[in-house]
């Protein structure tokens, strides 16, 4: 259709224009910044030194590199178990259970709460040493030495953080698993029923081959999340809990602004962005499964 | 139903027990742990340590305490007006830009797209850093629309991105009817096209409204002082806080009063909400 440039500088202008400017121009900068030598917040970039990759190497040293380890960490432990529970959950879900709509209405619940308050849960509750929900449950059936563990001591931290993840994230992917089992033709699980399959093997040679495609977007999007991983990081204070931008945090704006330089914060920023984009790049390199219609 | 199908029903429900072990399992849990908070909100300190919740009825105080007290009323307030204001202008600007970018073919086209696709990957904190470089350097401090702004910029490569598909469905003869009549191809555009798309409008908000509502890190940094701060701020402050005089039904209140109104928009909503999030791959 044609259409005047006036018409269509109204329709796409005012989204074109602020990308640029306000999304764009930033991203540039930034990862400008994390090239050169700059001190504080408040010294514009033109009075600045331009020093290589210094910034990057610096922050080597720093304790950037123990947040990317417990972001690996993260997602690979959380990713795993994530992935295995909400599978499970998802083929329980579309075989025919009585009250379906229910119980998904109730695995999505948690990802509608702010983290935050969802880490507070957990940590002020659950995990209390006092009137723990896990502490009672554990005396309850006997088992003291669960019973006494210290969910909340600065060493076990890291896992207490992770279960409350876990729990927030997995009923996302099990909705996302849902749609994908129920986009697979039933004929083939009756077919595999009558040449007598058993349910494990249905679900390791039909299901999984089959939802190969979501599998892999998902794994984009969790890399996307735990690359934002942030709030949590508030509530479980301890060493290894720091997420890499929680650092960033801490270094530009929080608590430690000021004992290191903004270049390398800015560095350490342009680090977890290519870690993002290579990801992204990669899930698009994965051939897609072209003979299922997804 | 024959004899046969039903016990083969019966079978078929015999042998999903482990499954509904697992579901009744996840759900006890959440009841009692949002239960057991939402009583505790109401009891004394007290009460929690000796284990006799709600032992002397209500105590609304503890309510008291943070909402009007400790301001998270205002809070409140300011959470509405960041999730409504962004998500508004959001929608004012990707829905005619989707639009555009499904209709017609024009130079840039290509350069907008592309750079759309890599805004998706890019973490917010890139666009961050000069912006709160330029706010420090002319001692602006954190405001309101700055973080309102925020929003609405990240917001728009995917939120583009997600109105696109529902355009392009839309058949052209819409508008060649609506110019055959003389109307101006934007009034058609808001008039005729964009009511057509409502469905995916509606998901579109929801989603968004959450988000922006539940968003941490942006509002931590931009939105951090007296008036400013939204629930989740608010909420770390007053817990930092009480956690050093010990209030513990405090605490809780502030707890429930953060995480009950997007449960409560929820169990509206689910419906939608849940068919969203498998439809349109909304990265949450």
């Amino acid at each position: 259709m044609k259409m005047k440039k006036r018409t269509l500088f109204i329709l796409i202008g005012p989204a074109f224009i602020l990308f640029l400017v306000f999304f764009v121009y930033p991203v540039i900068r930034t990862a400008a910044m994390s090239f050169f030598d700059v001190p504080s917040m408040s010294v514009a970039l033109r009075k600045c030194t331009f020093n290589g990759f210094s910034n990057f190497t610096a922050l080597y040293r720093t304790s950037f590199r123990g947040s990317l380890v417990t972001l690996l960490k993260i997602w690979l432990i959380c990713g795993s178990i994530v992935a295995v529970l909400s599978l499970i959950f998802a083929v329980s879900l579309t075989s025919g259970i009585i009250g379906k709509g229910f119980f998904r209405s109730m695995l999505y619940l948690p990802n509608v709460i702010p983290q935050l308050a969802i880490g507070y849960m957990w940590t002020l509750y659950v995990f209390s040493s006092r009137f723990g929900l896990l502490k009672k449950f554990f005396t309850w059936i006997g088992w003291t030495a669960l019973a006494e563990f210290g969910w909340t001591s600065p060493d076990n931290m890291f896992i207490s953080m992770c279960i409350a993840y876990i729990f927030s994230n997995v009923g996302y992917f099990t909705l996302t698993f849902m749609s994908a089992i129920e986009s697979i033709p039933t004929s083939l699980y009756e077919a595999a029923s009558i040449d007598g399959a058993k349910r494990t093997t249905q679900f390791f040679r039909i299901t999984l081959p089959l939802i190969r495609n979501t599998l892999t977007s998902n794994i984009t999007i969790w890399t996307t999340r735990v690359c934002a991983f942030f709030a949590l990081s508030n509530v479980f204070v301890s060493n290894d809990t720091v997420s890499p931008l929680m650092y960033i945090y801490n270094v530009l704006f929080g608590s430690d602004s000021g004992t290191t330089a903004v270049g390398v914060g800015a560095a350490a920023a342009v680090v977890l962005t290519v870690v993002v984009v290579l990801v992204y790049a990669l899930s698009n390199l994965i051939p897609k499964n072209k003979d299922v219609e997804l | 139903m024959g004899k046969r199908t039903r016990t083969l029903k019966v079978r078929q429900q015999i042998a999903l027990i482990p499954s509904y072990i697992l579901l009744v399992v996840w759900c006890v849990f959440i009841f009692v742990m949002l239960g057991w908070i939402v009583m505790a909100s109401f009891s004394t300190t007290r009460e929690l340590f000796t284990d006799k919740l709600l032992s002397s009825g209500l105590h609304w105080e503890n309510y008291e305490k943070v909402v009007v007290t400790g301001k998270m009323y205002i809070a409140f307030l300011n959470s509405l007006l960041y999730s409504a204001v962004s998500v508004f202008f959001t929608i004012l600007v990707c829905a005619p830009a989707a639009y555009g970018l499904s209709r017609f073919n024009f130079k840039l086209k290509n350069l907008f797209q592309r750079l759309l696709v890599v805004g998706l990957g890019i973490p917010g904190v890139m666009v961050i850093i000069p912006l709160f470089s330029i706010i420090t350097m002319l001692h602006m401090g954190d405001s309101k629309v700055t973080l309102i702004m925020l929003y609405v910029v990240t917001s728009i490569p995917f939120c583009t991105f997600f109105l696109l598909p529902a355009f392009s469905d839309i058949s052209p003869t819409y508008e060649e009817a609506a110019a055959i009549d003389g109307c101006g191809p934007i009034r058609t555009f808001w008039e005729i096209v964009f009511p057509l798309v409502r469905p995916s409008v509606t998901t579109l908000v929801i989603f968004q409204f959450i988000g922006k509502w539940n968003e941490y890190f942006m509002a931590q940094i931009f939105a951090n002082s007296g008036n400013n701060r939204s629930m989740s701020v608010s909420l770390n402050q007053i817990i930092v806080a009480m956690t050093r005089e010990g209030g513990w039904g405090g605490m809780f209140a502030a707890v429930t009063f953060v995480s009950f109104p997007t449960i409560i928009l929820y169990v509206i909503l689910s419906r939608k909400i849940i068919g969203g999030t498998t439809a349109g791959g909304i990265k949450g």
